[in-house]
């Protein structure tokens, strides 16, 4: 156990570190989100608002998709809002770590909660209250470097005609494997996996597009909980 | 498109994406959650993560919205799952991957 808090200049150092398995991912998933809102007809300056306002890999994607297929700005509106509903639990389990935490810097850290940036505070989340700056770093460099991927693949978009022979459909799909890989950690995070996963083939085969994800989450979730006290019982 | 409408619809995506996040540290931020409520909210992520991923991997799109066996998706999720789990990489997977269906593809043109 140290009580050291580091100085702020090693805290911007550290976030910075630890953001790199990120960006690393970020870049090229933000490309292929940049290339193919380009191509669904979105300007160059809307496609690099939604990356810094909305911040939402998997939401930006299925809502490029939606718009390229024509559909209206309220059911548009309405997938990302359940798609993106993870985001409130992961926001709630962070909580109880945070009570340092002033109100604007709060909204601050909140308007950058996604998967990749929950995993890495969550790995680290007793040492959230000491060590604000460097959460910060980390959550902002993460940001930056998806807006300016999604930049980068609006830009490439005219060079490029099809983004299958690059293999850049599976960008999204890699990135979750390594956030699987790092989130489930125990043998009850495995059986809750599993059974989310089926369950949310399911659904989706039977046509629940829309909320596939947020109904597999709670019920595999609370699956999970069962076995979790069963166990422990 | 009508890039007005588009912006438009951006603000409202930013709406419904960033209450959800800022509403729970706002109101819960340094209070004891109940045990059952922090230990399923310990599992969601290991729910959420699968059940985006298994469908993706799984099932593709084609033709006016009927959906295929994806042998291609699956074969690199089962080549990148492993390795991933063995270095403990974020990003290695995303580019193995890449690497791989782009290979696959120009070995196995459709």
């Amino acid at each position: 156990m140290t009580n050291v808090i580091p100085s702020s200049g090693r805290q911007i150092v550290n976030g910075l570190q630890r953001s790199f398995p990120i960006i690393l991912s970020y870049i090229p998933v933000g490309f292929t989100y940049g290339v193919l809102a380009h191509k669904a007809g979105i300007s160059d300056i809307n496609v690099i608002l939604m990356s810094m306002l909305v911040f939402a890999g998997s939401g930006q994607f299925i809502a490029v998709g939606m718009m390229a297929g024509g559909a209206g700005a309220l059911a548009v509106i309405l997938t990302t809002f359940v798609v993106n509903l993870r985001h409130l639990l992961m926001a709630a389990s962070l909580s109880p770590w945070m009570a340092k935490w002033s109100r604007p810097l709060l909204v601050l850290f909140s308007a950058d909660i996604t998967d990749e940036t929950f995993a890495m505070n969550s790995a680290r989340a007793v040492e959230l209250n000491d060590c604000k700056v460097e959460a910060l770093s980390l959550n902002i460099t993460a940001h930056s470097s998806w807006v300016l991927g999604g930049a980068l693949g609006a830009v490439a978009s005219g060079l490029i005609s099809d983004v299958r022979p690059l293999g850049l459909d599976f960008a999204l799909a890699g990135m979750f494997i390594g956030l699987i890989v790092l989130q489930v950690d125990s043998k009850v995070k495995v059986i809750t996996a599993i059974c989310a996963g089926f369950l949310g083939t399911v659904l989706y085969a039977c046509g629940l597009q829309e909320f596939y994800i947020i109904i597999a989450t709670v019920v595999a979730a609370t699956f999970g909980l069962g076995v979790e006290l069963w166990i422990k019982r | 498109m009508d890039q007005t409408l588009i912006l438009w619809i951006i603000v409202g995506m930013w709406a419904v994406s960033f209450l959800p996040r800022m509403l729970p540290l706002q109101l819960l931020s340094g209070r004891q959650l109940h045990p059952l409520v922090a230990a399923w909210l310990k599992l969601v992520p290991a729910a959420v993560l699968p059940a985006i991923l298994v469908p993706l991997v799984l099932l593709e799109k084609g033709e006016g919205g009927t959906l295929h066996f994806n042998a291609l998706f699956l074969i690199t999720t089962l080549i990148c799952f492993p390795l991933a789990a063995k270095y403990k990489s974020l990003s290695l997977p995303v580019v193995l991957g890449m690497a791989l269906v782009a290979a696959g593809r120009w070995i196995f043109p459709v």
